[in-house]
């Protein structure tokens, strides 16, 4: 009986096992299977994709809306320059006074929702400038007041504005600004703890 | 999408647990099925969840009393890890390749996807340990077990051949 030569096992079991493989239908069948399941996936996902396209249009939308939120929030000029943008168009509504008067104290008295005591600015001297009255604003969306000042030596009408300082101004304007914006010049500054601006036509 | 040479090594796999060309076709065409339904999954590594998958619809198949190795806890701890190494080697070992048939025939399937695993796959003994989640120690204790087993087998088939020829 005439043996073949010995190999070492794993040589010996890796011939026996090269030598199995599946045959031509099978591996057609096992393809054939994979295809097909292939296919139906597909078709599935694009029925689901029917079936949730509105939650995805939903989704979509949503998105889109937060970009554009994100987007004009990143834009938003300064708060300083937004403050003045608002005074320059307060002034320029030219809104009638609420309460004529020249005391500070009565108009005050009339305007007793503000949140805050109205103050002589050491900017504007009683002797260039006249109180004419008062009314109701907003400022950064806080209740202020415009009182409409005469200037005694230019003679023209300007608006004088008194908020409340939040903490998020208070940290962006240290010092005074003025800015011409439309036609408008418009200054703002801080003092004893209030929010005051100065507006007129050019 | 597994390719004909992945299905053809799936299919080796199959036959070293099934032992039979047959069933390990119909093994894999069932757990070829099972992925196609997972598909909608990620599955990282195809070929080892195949793997996986094969042994454990084998193991479901057979009703796993027979497959699994068992081996009492104080049989294990006695194997001292050197001398497993030494005892475990299957390298050293010969087989004309006729006889291959024969001594698969005579192993469990538990036995024979190990041999599978360690010479066509190339695993080392770790490796396989990982692959099977058993302890290193009880498949050294295997593994010597197993070469004794062949050792044994040869050696009485040397006699039996010797006593044909006489």
């Amino acid at each position: 009986m005439k043996h073949s030569q010995k190999n070492t096992l794993d040589k010996a079991l890796k011939t026996h096992y090269e030598a199995k493989s599946l045959s031509a239908d099978q591996l057609d069948t096992l393809m054939t299977m994979q295809a097909t399941a292939e296919e139906n996936l597909l078709t599935r996902l694009l029925k689901d994709f029917r079936g949730y396209r509105y939650a995805f249009y939903a989704t979509a939308c949503l998105l889109l809306m937060t970009l554009v939120v994100s987007f004009s929030l990143l834009n938003r000029p300064p708060l300083a320059e937004r403050i003045m943008h608002e005074i320059a168009y307060n002034h320029q509504q030219e809104m009638p006074i609420e309460i004529a008067s020249n005391s500070l104290i009565s108009i005050g008295e009339y305007l007793n929702k503000l949140k805050f005591p109205l103050i002589n600015s050491s900017s504007l001297s009683p002797q260039n400038w006249q109180l004419l009255g008062g009314r109701y604003c907003s400022i950064n969306g806080k209740l202020a007041a415009q009182l409409k000042v005469k200037n005694l030596q230019d003679n023209k009408t300007y608006t004088l504005y008194q908020a409340a300082v939040g903490s998020d101004i208070s940290k962006v304007l240290t010092a005074a600004k003025e800015q011409a914006i439309e036609g408008i010049t418009v200054s703002i500054w801080q003092e004893k703890g209030l929010l005051l601006g100065l507006a007129h036509s050019n | 999408m597994l390719d004909k040479k992945q299905l053809n090594q799936l299919y080796r796999f199959a036959i070293s647990l099934t032992h039979q060309d047959d069933q390990a076709y119909d093994l894999l065409q069932s757990c070829v099925e099972k992925y196609l339904k997972q598909k909608h999954r990620e599955i990282a590594n195809p070929m080892a969840y195949m793997k996986q998958t094969i042994r454990n619809e084998f193991i479901d198949q057979t009703r796993k009393q027979r497959f699994q190795f068992e081996l009492r806890p104080e049989v294990i701890e006695s194997i001292d890890y050197e001398q497993s190494q030494q005892e475990t080697s299957l390298e050293d070992l010969h087989i004309q390749q006729e006889e291959v048939e024969s001594l698969l025939c005579t192993l469990l399937p538990d036995e024979r996807e190990l041999l599978y695993l360690w010479a066509v796959v190339e695993y080392t003994i770790d490796e396989i340990a990982i692959l099977k989640q058993v302890p290193r120690g009880t498949l050294s204790s295997k593994l010597h077990r197993l070469k004794k087993r062949i050792q044994l087998q040869q050696s009485s088939d040397n006699v039996l051949h010797l006593k044909v020829k006489s």
